[in-house]
């Protein structure tokens, strides 16, 4: 089995295809289809904190990814699903296809978007590794119809992203290539908003400071941050590590979010040794910015809301959640006052 | 082995009774024996974490006891009994996929020694008319 013939679902959307049976804490809804490609060899990557590293995968039997199953199924069935599970509930809007790191991943990218593309009429995002993705591969997805492009550059300094996933692990990710490679898809997507991603993760130990001016250079350069709560994947090389506190990332989502919104600039904010203590917004801002909710929401393209992916079921019943996956209630912002 | 019911797509043996929310209870001498059915665990999803009660802990009819995760939701467990707990199912709670592979039997949950005769249990029949009533 390997992409393009076929490619791996997360549980969400194979529940939502109606691939699995399941059902969601508090009746959340998938917005977006999220793909992954697969190969017989796996990935050729070994970030510490990902379930598909090479170093504890050498075989693709490991179906474990951001805490849960990514089944496998035939693009064709999968693309027929989408298509249908759309017609079905508008809430589904988008289908996102990830690339693992191999050097045939960027030709099979653009065959799985311009199929899903054509197949299901949805938006198509993707999500790439600049390791093996040159700007004439992003072109190329541009081209087979993709309308966002996102980079995992996961780790917000030079010193993590090399000590978790660059030379220190023996992974090919270079820090340089995947700066240059968010500003050769915003050269190639267009600086409009939300066509290009940076998925950041939280927790893996940087500062808030760290935090915050990633976000900010990232914006500068014309891209967005997705942002995440680190969570100890099974079988990971870090399933013994903790996730971020929660107050520190509900300050980073209040940081983002205000950064996202133009009401602040990381130059404004200021730190006590790393902290975060001034967004450099007025508190009228910040109460009503907290007070509507969309703040703490999931953060990614537009549709993506990605249920319970940063934290267990259980944790979000007991008031947990990280990124809600849908607009949070009277009582659920009441919470997230308490926490910061 | 539990009795066989004659519905084809809806699993209720039987030799069960059940209550409107979808747990199982078995006679076992003096005390009963509590599980989750088939439909509750299926339209669940496959089950990664269970907690349950102590032996000793004592519960009642329609009160909340332990919880099951899926991979995307958690819920928790009504007691279809009032009475103490007097065994518990470690294997289920080590091994939480033994709820989908056999609710009926290697997935069962919980002993209770009730405290009286459990009311309002409906026999399988009548359960697989109520779960219908949901998929309407």
């Amino acid at each position: 089995m390997a992409s393009p013939g076929t490619v791996r679902i997360s549980l969400a959307a194979a529940m939502t295809l109606g691939f699995k049976k399941g059902k969601f804490y508090r009746d959340a809804k998938l917005g977006c289809i999220n793909i992954l490609m697969e190969y017989d060899k796996g990935c050729t990557a070994n970030c510490m904190y990902c379930g598909q590293a090479r170093d504890i995968v050498d075989q693709p039997t490991c179906k474990s990814l951001i805490r849960v199953s990514w089944p496998s199924y035939p693009l064709d069935k999968v693309i027929e699903a989408a298509k249908k599970a759309a017609r079905k509930d508008r809430f589904v809007q988008r289908v996102c296809v990830s690339a693992l790191t191999r050097k045939e991943a960027p030709k099979d990218l653009a065959e799985i978007v311009r199929k899903v593309k054509a197949g299901t009429g949805l938006k198509v995002s993707t999500l790439i590794t600049p390791t093996v993705f040159k700007k004439k591969d992003l072109e190329a997805i541009k081209k087979a119809g993709a309308q966002n492009i996102t980079i995992a550059v996961d780790c917000c300094t030079p010193e993590l992203f090399d000590g978790l996933r660059g030379k220190k692990t023996k992974g090919p990710h270079r820090w340089d290539r995947y700066l240059k490679g968010i500003k050769e898809a915003v050269e190639v997507m267009g600086k409009g908003r939300y066509s290009v991603g940076v998925h950041l993760i939280m927790g893996l130990g940087e500062t808030e400071e760290d935090a915050v001016r990633f976000i900010q250079r990232c914006y500068d350069l014309g891209a967005i941050v997705h942002l995440f709560s680190f969570y100890p994947e099974k079988g990971s090389l870090m399933k013994a590590g903790v996730q971020p506190p929660l107050d520190s990332y509900r300050r980073m989502q209040l940081a983002r979010h205000l950064i996202d919104k133009g009401l602040a600039n990381a130059i404004k904010m200021e730190f006590d040794d790393g902290k975060l203590v001034d967004f450099g917004v007025s508190q009228r801002i910040l109460d009503n910015e907290i007070r509507k909710g969309e703040a703490f929401e999931t953060s990614g393209c537009p549709g993506c809301n990605r249920p319970y992916a940063n934290e267990t079921p259980t944790q979000a019943e007991q008031g947990l959640l990280r990124n809600y996956p849908f607009p949070p209630t009277k009582e659920d912002v009441e919470r997230i006052q308490g926490q910061f | 082995m539990p009795g066989r019911n004659c519905d084809d797509e809806i699993d209720a043996p039987a030799d069960l009774s059940y209550d409107k929310n979808h747990m199982w209870v078995r006679k076992d001498g003096a005390a009963y024996i509590v599980g989750w059915t088939r439909y509750a665990v299926e339209n669940a999803g496959d089950v990664s974490y269970l907690v349950l009660p102590k032996k000793g802990e004592r519960l009642k009819a329609g009160g909340d006891f332990g919880s099951v995760e899926t991979g995307k939701w958690v819920g928790r467990f009504a007691s279809p009994v009032s009475g103490k707990v007097v065994d518990v199912n470690v294997g289920a709670v080590k091994d939480p996929g033994m709820l989908n592979d056999d609710p009926f039997g290697k997935g069962w949950l919980l002993k209770v020694k009730a405290s009286g005769t459990p009311k309002g249990l409906l026999d399988a029949k009548a359960y697989i008319k109520f779960v219908r009533s949901l998929e309407q």
